[in-house]
């Protein structure tokens, strides 16, 4: 036997219950979404692209100007889970309260209370953002996943030092890198990461062997990112012929946009980064761009331009500029194949650059495709869009009645019956309504559903104000408590990953373009209510302990 | 170093594949639509109306609770049932292969194990309808993980959730009997293996009184619960009407009725339901519906296999119950028809008693008494069991019954999320699930074959075997549900009725292919340690990992 005989029999069965709690909150979840399927919204470059890239798993896909526009890792979770036979919006779910299961196992290992766990986890899983988001086939959804999971991941690299750990939290953190296009808030909260690893309670002798002990864990982490992000990109080149993660970050198309910004027009316009002049004059210098002038003047190139007219009242692209040239691009008849569209650009890019060098034209320096020079002159506004941001967090649900798109095809709704297997709708007429079973069950969920929708706001009113004094308190008695401390650890990596996104999302609301930033906060909202109700017990802590450090918190590197 | 890293999470990746690998070639299954009233239909209606939400009907709880709960849990959580019962089960076996690692088996053999348990080929037939059986195969590994988790670590978290494991067990089929059979063998190997080590059985006794009321204790409250809310909903304190207390006396006391002429199959004749209706006015008020239409139906089977006309014993519970509905108001409410099979109880039995009828000694409404005059056809009967074990298992082709009509289908369509998660065409994964089950009987025939040497060789090699060794309590409780399943159907094959065991029989056969491979690896580490005595038996608790 494992465990000898004279071994006393363990009483551990007060541990059940938090097992037990987190099981009834997640078929309490389940229970509340149970009416709700994925919605079929007609967006082919966002909602539908995914389904539909997840149909040729990604790699598959034919090539043509949107056939490697997004990274891979959403449509291959659609495909993955499409293969196992499992409905999207169950998965999705699930895939959820996974993540946010292995961070609560985190907070475990941290010290913190089962039950403090179990209100947490309810918390989290019960946003009401994730009652809107997660009907949708949009990769912010699966984002809000994975983050939560690799957080989870990296804490439990922390606290245990186990390599296991370090090993998934690295795949975790490459396949958040392929979600979304923003992954260069990864490195920034590895960077908090790191440090935090360091300043962990040293059990090494000397500091150089705890030092090296951190760097070998930190090395597993990385090492795993940078061997998959590279095996991705270069399924990607073998596939499009692209070493990137999608086809907007792909090198030819980035130095053509970056071309394009360095053209310096006579007036400069907010959320417009290439406007009517700098094309103009790209016309004149670059024969290769020239060749979309007529698809740009065209009816399908204006269209590009309706969302930032019927906002702003200017006839200009806005930040859909990267969308509009690619499919103007393709108008031309450039996405034959992968060699010539990235001739193409490279093209563009040499003619226009020559062009500034040698002064032709005037120009301006671009450090990064993603940094449009004329957008640090916004960053003014940047403390007003930390603000507007910041209310996103202020989310409220009310169950969408509408099941699809008017405009959806049959075709588009086969696929989502394909590929997410949606449900088929009870009829009871031709109406795009929802219809909720007429049971008790179905009918209360939907009631709850709405409360949560309608209610969750001002209880996280209230945890952002307890949070706030909680944060003043252990501000002011910062004498009480240590970095290497593990709440503090959880709480310092948690709000770096929250501040990072917040700020980067305020930024493009100050300079890229207003409104519409809800879905990319979402994967935050929940992990902000964790932080909140964390900050607010480790006062509480603190607040109790007046003699300062836990008796085991002996030493600090 | 990232070598030493897979080898130690290489199971985990392991299973991790296989669960995907089995969940694609699954992906295209469906539950099917079948018409059975009794059965698979039966299921879906009590779970619609969460069990107890049924209005009262002599059906209304014919089965237990187990089954149909669980369907509704799984519909209020919207997810599609053939998915969930694969969830399940593959869960369970995982908490069945974490036991395994606790007693020390290499993580190969585990993962060798789990797909052999996944990959069953009855799996893709059964787990395709809705009957209870599956949703046994689920909870019977689940609750002997349990069972060795709690041997293993002797915490008694596990041993509370097995005991929940085990009431949810109790629940699900009517064989209840075998899990007092499985208990007993459980506290036997806990106390051998505390005796081997301490050397006292006092000491045994005394250290697992605690774990055995923490399994004990939520086994009867969940059982008492149930019945309880039976009692509260249908009066009868009972896990189902058929094994309610006044039905089950009626049962009794037609069985005490001694026929002239005892019949292979028939525990009561014709021949007795005519004495029946002469001695009981109560039970006389059946007489029309027994000899119309309805009773003639009731005969069918047993007419067609055996060219006899009498209600077979396996039917005759069913028959007893519909014809009783279909006479007057007996079961117009649950008062009504425990008013009624309890009067029939009592003229039937007082008859009996003052000698007006032959009778014989019936010691319980399970055993019927002639039964007892087929037990020679055991012999007969195990074999024929056993040999189960090799069938070849095909998917039923096509979606539903023919008959089924439009109601039902939108009965199987609303509560099992039919058509949600299927894509509808088989392919590859169809033409793998057709090859396993047409093949599979092959592997088992060969791990029988070689298990058979595996177990001459423990035997001759027995000395070499710690008797408290982890591996061989997880072989002896594995061995002994296997065994009790096998035996308890022979018996009803021998006396009860003919053939028809293939799905009862389902929860044990991935057990059976687990316990094999189980053995084959005992038989493989004794013959290496025969000639390192006892020096091997020592160190054999060094391969055993930290608890």
């Amino acid at each position: 036997m494992t465990v000898p005989s004279n071994t006393p029999v363990r009483r551990d069965h007060r541990h059940l219950w938090l097992p037990f709690g987190l099981a009834l909150a997640i078929i309490f979840k389940l229970w509340v979404v149970h009416t709700e399927e994925i919605y079929g919204s007609s967006t082919e470059y966002d909602a539908l692209w995914y389904v539909n890239s997840a149909k040729q798993w990604y790699w598959g896909a034919t090539y043509n100007w949107t056939a490697f526009v997004r990274p891979c890792a959403y449509p291959l979770f659609i495909a993955v889970v499409h293969f196992c036979g499992i409905p999207l919006r169950i998965a999705i779910e699930l895939m959820q309260m996974g993540g946010y299961l292995v961070l609560i196992a985190a907070l475990r290992k941290a010290g913190a209370p089962r039950a403090l766990c179990l209100i947490i986890f309810a918390a989290m899983i019960l946003h009401p953002a994730s009652l809107t988001f997660n009907n949708y086939s949009m990769s912010d959804s699966f984002y809000a996943a994975i983050l939560p999971l690799a957080l989870g991941g990296l804490l439990l690299s922390l606290f245990t030092a186990k390599m296991v750990h370090a090993l998934w939290t690295g795949i975790a953190l490459a396949v958040l890198w392929n979600t979304r296009e923003e992954s260069f808030l990864i490195p920034l909260f590895l960077v908090v990461f790191f440090g935090l690893a360091f300043l962990q309670r040293r059990n090494a002798p000397t500091r150089k062997e705890h030092f090296r002990f951190w760097l070998k864990r930190i090395g597993l982490v990385t090492g795993t990112l940078f061997l998959l992000v590279a095996v991705v990109y270069s399924a990607n080149y073998r596939a499009f012929r692209s070493f990137a993660k999608s086809d907007m970050s792909a090198p030819a198309f980035e130095k053509a946009f970056k071309a394009l910004l360095r053209i310096k027009p006579t007036y400069s316009l907010r959320y417009v980064a290439v406007n009517m002049e700098a094309l103009r004059m790209a016309y004149e210098v670059s024969p290769a761009f020239a060749h979309l002038k007529p698809q740009f003047e065209a009816i399908a190139g204006r269209n590009w331009t309706n969302p930032a007219f019927d906002t702003l009242g200017i006839r200009e692209y806005g930040p859909w500029f990267m969308w509009a040239l690619r499919n103007m691009t393709a108008n031309a008849g450039y996405y034959k194949d992968p060699v010539s569209t990235n001739g193409f650009y490279r093209k563009v890019a040499r003619e226009i650059n020559q062009a500034c060098d040698e002064g032709r034209i005037p120009s301006r320096l671009v450090i990064s495709s993603f940094l449009d020079p004329g957008a640090l002159a916004r960053i003014r506004y940047l403390p007003r869009s930390v603000g507007r941001i910041a209310k996103l967090f202020l989310f409220r649900h009310q169950k969408v009645m509408v099941r699809t798109d008017t405009n959806l095809v049959p075709w588009m709704s086969n696929l989502y019956t394909e590929m997410a297997f949606r449900g088929p709708q009870p009829r009871i007429d031709d109406s795009n309504v929802v219809v909720i079973p007429d049971t008790i069950p179905a009918r209360l969920a939907v009631v709850v559903q709405n409360f949560i929708g309608a209610y969750y706001v001002y209880l996280f009113i209230g945890l952002a104000w307890a949070g706030l004094a909680a944060f003043l308190f252990l501000f002011c008695f910062f004498r009480r408590w240590l970095v290497s401390d593990p709440l503090i650890t959880i709480l310092i990596l948690l709000g770096a990953t929250i501040a990072t996104r917040l700020v980067f999302f305020s930024f493009l609301d100050a300079t890229w373009w207003m409104a519409g930033y809800e879905r990319y906060l979402f994967p935050v909202m929940p992990l902000t209510t964790c932080f909140f109700i964390l900050l607010i017990y480790q006062a509480i802590v603190t607040w109790r302990r007046p003699n300062g450090f836990p008796s085991s918190v002996s030493t600090t590197c | 170093m990232l070598i030493s890293v897979l080898r130690r999470y290489g199971l985990a990746l392991g299973l991790s594949v296989l669960i995907v690998f089995k969940l694609w070639l699954v992906h295209t299954d469906d539950i099917y639509g079948s018409a059975t009233e009794y059965d698979a239909l039966w299921y879906l209606g009590a779970a619609k109306n969460w069990y107890w939400g049924a209005p009262y009907s002599w059906t209304a709880f014919v089965r237990p609770p187990g089954y149909p709960l669980f369907i509704a849990l799984v519909h209020l959580c919207a997810i599609p049932l053939r998915l969930a019962i694969e969830l399940f089960q593959i869960t369970a076996y995982l908490v069945l292969v974490t036991a395994f690692r606790r007693a020390g088996v290499p993580r190969m053999v585990c993962l060798a194990a789990f797909a052999a348990m996944v990959l069953h080929p009855a799996s893709f037939l059964f787990n395709n309808h809705t009957m209870s059986d599956s949703f046994y195969a689920g909870v019977l590994p689940l609750a002997l993980g349990g069972l060795l988790l709690t041997l293993f670590t002797r915490k008694l978290a596990h041993a509370i959730w097995t005991g929940v494991a085990l009431g949810v067990l109790w629940n699900t089929r009517e064989e209840s009997i075998l899990i007092p059979a499985m208990l007993v063998v459980f506290f036997g190997v806990a106390l051998f293996h505390h005796h081997s080590e301490t050397g006292s059985w006092k000491t045994a006794v005394r250290f697992w009184l605690k774990p055995a009321a923490s399994m004990l204790v939520p086994l009867a409250l969940l059982v008492i619960a149930v019945g309880a809310a039976n009692y509260r909903t249908f009066h009868s304190f009972s896990k189902s009407e058929l094994t309610s207390s006044s039905f089950q006396a009626a049962y009794k006391a037609l069985l005490r009725i001694k026929p002239s002429r005892e019949q292979r199959f028939v525990s009561v004749s014709t021949e007795a339901l005519e004495v029946a209706y002469k001695v009981s006015p109560t039970f006389a008020r059946l007489k029309p519906q027994f000899e119309g239409g309805l009773g003639h139906a009731w005969q069918v089977p047993a007419f067609t296999a055996l060219g006899i006309h009498e209600i077979g014993a396996s039917w005759f519970h069913w028959a007893l119950r519909s014809v009783a509905a279909n006479t007057g108001d007996i079961h117009s409410s649950a008062a009504n028809a425990n008013r009624f099979y309890r009067d029939v109880a009592r003229e039937i039995n007082r008859a009996c008693d003052e000698g007006r009828v032959p009778h014989r000694v019936v010691l319980s409404s399970f055993l019927d008494p002639a039964a007892l005059a087929s037990i020679r056809y055991l012999p007969q009967s195990f074999p024929r069991i056993a040999g189960l074990f090799l069938a070849q298992f095909e998917n039923t082709p096509g979606r539903d019954d023919s008959i089924l009509t439009a109601s039902q289908r939108t009965l199987y369509d609303e509560m099992t999320g039919r058509g949600a998660a299927s894509s509808g065409e088989g392919g590859l994964s169809a033409a793998l699930e057709k090859f396993i089950g047409h093949y599979h009987r092959i592997f088992i025939a060969g791990l029988s074959l070689i298990g058979f040497v595996a177990l001459l060789i423990i035997v001759w090699h027995v000395r070499h075997l710690r008797r408290s060794g982890p591996l061989n309590a997880g072989l002896v409780l594995l061995a002994a549900s296997i065994l009790l399943r096998i035996t308890l159907f022979s018996y009803l094959d021998a006396t009860w009725w003919i053939g028809g065991y293939e799905r009862y029989l389902f929860p044990v056969m991935p057990l059976y292919s687990c316990f094999l491979i189980l053995l084959i690896y005992q038989a493989w580490v004794t013959w290496r340690k025969r000639d390192a005595g006892p020096r091997a038996a020592a160190s054999e608790n060094l391969s055993v990992p930290e608890a």
